[in-house]
């Protein structure tokens, strides 16, 4: 299925949501979390995660954490304070924009459909 | 899931070291990612599947997503000094401030001669001291990663080049206006104006607060970055 462009929109939402839910992950953790919630239908790439990590970790939303794992370095990433606000905020917006997509996909629907 | 053998593990640092990669964060995450891949394969995959990821992780991926995450932590730098400069806006701090400078202008304009210029050279010997600090203590937690992959290029924290740039950048300020004229001039009269010695005062008090606050941001982020 190629829904990449479809999932660049609200790929940072996905980040969001996943680390509310789990308290910390790393990268390659994220992209197989997606894998198997999705079935194998949604695959986030590594040219797409990796930057909107980074920008949500400026932005102040993620922190960060370095842990020896094995015989390697891992980075693991996790809410703050702001960012667990903004998942709420980013949830809304999206379910917002998923039921007027709804909406015009199946106009039949009554107005006060909701997901 | 398995662990890779020693001969997997080669492969892989191999191609990491390839890559001349110069940002310890950015190696770290793509050598983790690599091996947390692989080890979800068989060994009979293995080639096949880091031929894959090589193709994925090419310059034209990692060098941008290097140099953006440097633009990246410039930006948190900034955030986080940023947060502690407003922290500081409440009026307890600002008449304690005012106090400190008020005592400092004091012992300044009692000091005479040499002592008065080492004066303003001591918090910039401090500032250095620091900076070596910092830088050591960064080296120390990135040599430890160079070691395991087997790197001995230039790798250094994105962290660590951008407080090395602001540091270099007080210290540029420093020479611009302290002792570039000492070289040019040969004591000039405005050296004994009052405009220009309140001005490098009002000078020194912002490069201590900047240093105060680029320190405050490391502390912050020593704890969680590889600085």
């Amino acid at each position: 299925m190629s829904n990449n462009n479809l999932i660049k929109g609200s790929l940072q939402t996905i980040i969001l949501k996943l680390l509310e839910e789990n308290e910390k992950m790393y990268g390659y953790e994220i992209t197989q979390r997606v894998k198997e919630l999705t079935a194998g239908e949604i695959k986030i790439t590594e040219g797409a995660l990796y930057p909107a990590l980074h920008k949500l970790e400026a932005e102040g939303l993620l922190s960060t954490e370095i842990q020896q794992v094995d015989n390697r370095v891992r980075k693991y990433y996790s809410l703050t304070k702001d960012g667990q606000k903004e998942v709420t905020s980013k949830m809304s917006e999206l379910q917002g924009f998923v039921e007027n997509l709804q909406r015009i996909l199946t106009p039949d629907l009554k107005p006060g459909f909701n997901i | 899931m398995r662990q890779l053998s020693e001969k997997e593990v080669d492969q892989v640092k191999k191609a990491i070291a390839y890559k001349d990669l110069t940002s310890a964060e950015i190696l770290v995450e793509i050598y983790d990612h690599y091996v947390s891949h692989l080890e979800t394969f068989e060994e009979a995959d293995f080639k096949d599947e880091l031929f894959e990821l090589e193709q994925k992780f090419r310059y034209s991926y990692y060098n941008p997503l290097q140099e953006n995450f440097e633009k990246t932590a410039k930006k948190e730098l900034r955030k986080i000094q940023w947060s502690i400069c407003k922290s500081y806006l409440s009026w307890p701090k600002i008449i304690f401030t005012a106090l400190v400078v008020i005592i400092l202008t004091l012992i300044f304009d009692n000091l005479e001669g040499k002592t008065k210029g080492l004066a303003v050279i001591y918090p910039m010997g401090v500032a250095v001291l620091l900076f070596g600090l910092i830088a050591l203590k960064s080296y120390l937690k990135v040599r430890k990663i160079k070691k395991n992959i087997g790197i001995a290029s230039k790798v250094q924290s994105s962290f660590l080049t951008n407080l090395s740039l602001q540091f270099q950048m007080i210290l540029g300020f420093f020479n611009l206006f302290v002792l570039i004229p000492k070289i040019f001039f040969d004591n000039p009269i405005w050296f004994e104006s009052t405009y220009f010695i309140m001005a490098s005062f009002l000078f020194s008090l912002f490069y201590i607060g900047y240093l105060f606050s680029l320190i405050e941001a490391w502390k912050v982020k020593s704890k969680t970055a590889l600085i």
